[in-house]
């Protein structure tokens, strides 16, 4: 995505930015990497896309832009789009140049719009195993017990995958006057890391896995963001309920057929 | 998701296809290989 040439949008209608490293980890482990594909790439795709007449722009941003960092619990508040941000670390600093860059670039013929996600979770044929409910998931199938690191007493805002999917295609079905230029949250719900774990646990306890829980505390990012743009302006879809996407379903249906 | 796991055979859980850090270091190993010998295989 570094070296995009013009002729990968021929033909293209709509262009959603997926692309780059996804969290400040990997940005911090090649923080020039980072910049250059999700700032700088930003900018390149999206100066391609208004050369060739493409009118609709969707960027994967994250609500990791709100995060306040350590010490500062007084703005640790629910948050949402019309919030104030200045992201300090390199990957929440990245989706924020590429935001500013895309929405200065936006004009009559040119509709960027921006979907800030939460942390998801969900299957997919590439499994992630880093995000916090997946790990979860793995560490019960391969170690039976969880972690909730700073006594899970973070928050996290939580996404089920198949509802950003949704999204995207919510924005790229959309009249382009009520997407243009927005900033949307993508979140289902506020989770403190703790519930997560008894929600895992609860799930597989009732589909016959025992799984025990061994808090660590040491600090981990947190956030609590809210989504009301998306929800009112779009007519998004009402998210899954989380526990109907827990595995104990999933799993009881396997074991049954098993036995 | 449990049973999507493991109907796929993704419960190689120490690959590093599952990890972003992992990963890169992986492609960063085979970027060095390819830099040297031109490809992999």
């Amino acid at each position: 995505m570094r070296q995009l040439k013009a002729d990968v949008l021929d033909d293209v209608g709509t262009v959603v930015n997926i692309g780059g490293l996804s969290n400040d980890p990997t940005a911090e482990y090649n923080p020039k990497a980072n910049f250059e594909m999700n700032t700088q790439a930003t900018q390149l795709s999206a100066e391609l896309c208004k050369k060739a007449g493409i009118r609709r722009y969707i960027l994967a941003s994250s609500c990791s832009i709100y995060d306040v960092g350590v010490k500062e619990e007084e703005k640790d508040v629910v948050i949402d789009e019309t919030m104030p941000v200045a992201p300090k670390a390199a990957y929440s600093s990245s989706k924020y140049q590429a935001e500013r860059i895309l929405l200065s670039l936006m004009d009559k013929d040119f509709a960027p719009v921006i979907l800030r996600k939460a942390t998801i979770y969900g299957f997919s044929y590439r499994m992630r195993y880093d995000l916090v409910v997946n790990t979860f998931v793995k560490d019960a199938l391969t170690k039976g017990y969880l972690t909730p690191y700073f006594g899970g007493e973070m928050w996290r805002p939580l996404v089920d995958i198949r509802d950003v999917a949704k999204a995207y295609i919510a924005c790229i079905e959309a009249d382009e006057a009520k997407v243009k230029g927005e900033i949307f949250n993508v979140v289902y719900r506020n989770f403190r890391i703790s519930e997560v774990a008894l929600r895992v646990r609860s799930a597989l306890k009732s589909a016959g896995i025992a799984v025990d829980i061994h808090p660590d505390y040491r600090y981990k990012g947190s956030g609590a963001i809210a989504s009301p743009a998306i929800r009112s302006r779009r007519g998004w879809p009402s998210p899954r309920r989380s526990r109907s996407r827990t595995p104990s379903r999933t799993w009881s249906r396997r074991s049954a057929t098993a036995t | 998701m449990v049973e999507k796991i493991r109907d796929c055979d993704l419960t190689n859980f120490d690959d590093p296809v599952y990890y972003n850090i992992s990963w890169m270091k992986t492609l960063e190993k085979a970027d060095e290989i390819i830099r040297v010998t031109g490809k992999i295989f």
